[in-house]
């Protein structure tokens, strides 16, 4: 069983420090995705759970054993990243088996284990070309490969998806999570591709600046999120985010006729989703009214920009409901799926629904 | 013919520098081609034909044979020395630490000086009465007495193969450090995570970048070495008892010291075509390179 332990790692580069503590907890099986914008110290966490990187301070533990001071052979990790890395020289079958060369696995054994994961990989029939030769995605498969064929107790990932259209890499995103399902291996998995994150993640880490904004399921995150980074960060569009005053009953948005019932002192920053707006009045329902700014069509989605006068605000529409620019109207919220963030200090803030007669 | 302008204008724009090469390099070689089948003398005139008379009695001589020794003996050892040399400085000099960029500007000096100052320098260096090497042994109690480096069969060719390597391992270095920037960290951190050690990462990793360049270096170097004279000529002349002879000075010396143009001009084609045959394997490498890349 492979549990991962990170405990309180930090990283400084000379003066700066990249990684500002970081606690993170990972289950046999589990498949993380650390996910943030570039630069927030993804790959640098990475280096350090492989061993290519030392920590200033903390500690890795995999499986009860401190990682400190263990050479990144004898880590039982295995490394995929975002440029491959192939040898460039030896053929794909040598590739995928070097690590179990290097580690003087018998010959035939060695043989007999890239064979098996090449079929896996469905990558049988390129054994005896070089890398050279091969297209983006074979080479994916390759370096998958020979992360897999050494059965490691962790895989890390880094980006590997980047550099494949965007129609192969939809492709090797469904093939990461069938092999994942099949083999139940435990994967950190580093992107910054918010949609890649929600798709193949048991658990995602929300990084920002070294640090980890929120851990958490992706319905979580998305639907949750625990600070206005993080809610800001999912979604295409974000989520809107809406100053809002207290008023008796609830809360006015600022500029809006609307108010949500709940009881604040203070004055909030209201997240809605752009999804969760709708044309169709329901019982109960948040009403915000303005006129239609922007239509975008995405093919099976309508984003429509409304001007609500102080402010502008984005609702996905079903691609059937046509609305056009200039034409005022009303959109609809449930205000149970609203989210609410302490506009000093981001956090969000749980609240309380109002008893209603 | 020319299907396309372009092609025509630069044929145009060439012509004159095809003419000038024509007249500077294609006449004295076809005039050495025919001198080299006459008995000419340097001053005076003509010479008859005398067949292939040069080539026989030079190939069959033995200032021939023995020049030709030297100077493999010479182009061998110090080729050698200089890539193992230079891929080694290369690899520490990729190394990140304090003061690399000083040492990789330093490193280029020797090569940058001139020939012959670097020749003048190594001859004070074994100078038997003065020279700091002498000076050295003894006082660190590694030879009894003062030695004539340079006047002694046994060490001549010893002492300018290492002036040579002094020379031009930076040159190497160079081009091996060039490579070796070129293998992607990644790769390198691929295969430390896949077990394999130092020497495993050098040899599967590194050493295949490493192996197009150096083979490029190790033919330049070797039509370098091959040719060599200034070197040769500013610290031994030959000597001594023309153990340090290569065919450059043996070329010289027929066709200058001896005037004996004819047979001069036969020895000079002979080398020419050894090095003809160097460039043609360094063309052959450049191709193969290409053909790789990309
Ligand atoms: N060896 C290093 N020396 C100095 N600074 C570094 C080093 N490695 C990383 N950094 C810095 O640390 C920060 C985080 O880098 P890192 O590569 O971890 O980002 P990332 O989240 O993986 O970004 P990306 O999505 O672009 O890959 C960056 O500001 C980078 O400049
Ligand atoms: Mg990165």
């Amino acid at each position: 069983m492979s549990t991962l332990d990170i405990r309180g790692i930090t990283k400084s580069f000379g003066t700066t420090q990249t990684l500002k503590g970081i606690d993170l907890t990972l289950e046999q099986g589990e498949f993380l995705v650390l996910l943030g914008a570039s630069g927030c110290g993804k790959s640098t966490l990475l280096g350090m759970i492989s061993g290519l990187g030392t920590p200033t301070s903390g500690d890795i533990v995999l499986d009860g054993r401190s990682l400190n001071g263990v050479h990144p052979k004898d880590r039982d990790i295995a490394m995929v990243f975002q440029s491959y890395a192939l040898y460039p020289n030896l053929s794909v079958a040598r590739n995928i088996g070097f690590g179990l060369e290097m580690r003087g696995a018998p010959r035939a054994a060695r043989e007999a284990a890239v064979q098996d994961t090449a079929r896996v990989l469905k990558i049988d029939h390129l054994l005896d070309r070089k890398p050279g030769d091969l297209s983006g995605g074979q080479r994916q498969r390759v370096a998958i490969g020979r992360a897999l064929v050494r059965k490691p107790r962790l895989f890390l990932f880094d980006e590997p998806l980047s550099n494949l259209d965007a129609k192969l890499r939809m492709e090797m995103r469904s093939e990461l999570k069938r092999l994942h399902q099949t083999l139940g291996v435990t994967v950190v998995y580093v992107t910054h591709d918010q949609i890649e994150a929600m798709t193949l993640a048991s658990r995602i880490a929300v990084m920002q600046g070294g640090r980890i904004e929120q851990l958490g399921t992706p319905e979580d995150i998305y639907d949750r999120p625990a600070t206005r980074f993080v809610a800001e960060f999912m979604g295409a569009p974000p989520m809107n985010m809406l100053p809002a005053t207290p008023v008796p009953g609830g809360l006015a948005l600022d500029g809006t006729d609307a108010v949500l019932p709940c009881t604040s002192a203070a004055p909030l920053l209201i997240g809605l989703r752009p999804e969760a707006l709708k044309l169709a009045p329901a019982a109960g329902a948040m009403a915000v009214s303005g006129t239609v700014d922007l239509v975008e069509l995405t093919g099976p989605e309508r984003i429509v920009t409304v001007d609500l006068g102080a402010r502008t605000i984005a609702a996905t529409l079903p691609a059937d409901q046509r609305v056009g620019r200039g034409q005022p109207v009303t959109l609809y919220t449930d205000p149970a799926r609203a989210s609410a963030f302490d506009p000093d200090s981001g956090r969000r803030v749980t609240l309380a629904p109002v008893v209603t007669g | 013919m020319f299907t396309d302008r372009l092609t025509l204008r630069a044929w145009v724009l060439m012509l004159p520098l095809l003419v000038v090469m024509l007249a500077v390099i294609g006449w004295p070689l076809a005039d050495t081609v025919r001198l080299s089948f006459t008995d000419a003398r340097l001053v005076g005139t003509g010479g008859a034909f005398v067949g292939v008379e040069n080539y026989t009695g030079m190939l069959g001589s033995r200032n021939f044979r023995k020049a030709l020794v030297a100077t493999l003996t010479f182009s061998v050892w110090s080729v050698a020395a200089e890539l193992c040399l230079g891929v080694l400085v290369g690899l520490l000099l990729n190394q990140r630490f304090y003061g690399r960029a000083l040492l990789r500007a330093l490193m280029i000096l020797p090569w940058a000086l001139p020939t012959v100052v670097n020749a003048t320098l190594w001859r004070l260096i074994y100078n038997p009465e003065y020279g700091a090497l002498n000076a050295a042994l003894t006082q660190l109690g590694l030879a009894d007495s003062y030695q004539s480096w340079l006047g002694q069969p046994g060490t001549a060719m010893g002492a300018l193969i290492v002036a040579d390597v002094w020379k031009n391992f930076p040159l190497v270095a160079l081009i091996a450090l060039a490579a070796l920037q070129a293998v992607p960290r990644d790769i390198q951190a691929a295969a430390t995570s896949d077990g394999a050690n130092a020497w495993q990462r050098f040899r599967h990793v590194t050493l295949p970048y490493l192996v197009g360049p150096l083979m490029v270096a190790l033919v330049l170097r070797t039509i370098e070495a091959f040719k060599v004279f200034d070197l040769i000529w500013i610290m031994t002349r030959g000597g001594p008892a023309n153990s340090t002879r290569s065919l450059s000075l043996l070329v010289y010396q027929e066709a200058f010291a001896f005037q004996r143009a004819g047979s001069g001009a036969s020895l000079a084609l002979v080398i020419t075509l050894i090095i003809t045959v160097l460039a043609g394997a360094y063309l052959a490498l450049m191709r193969r390179a290409a053909g790789q890349g990309g």
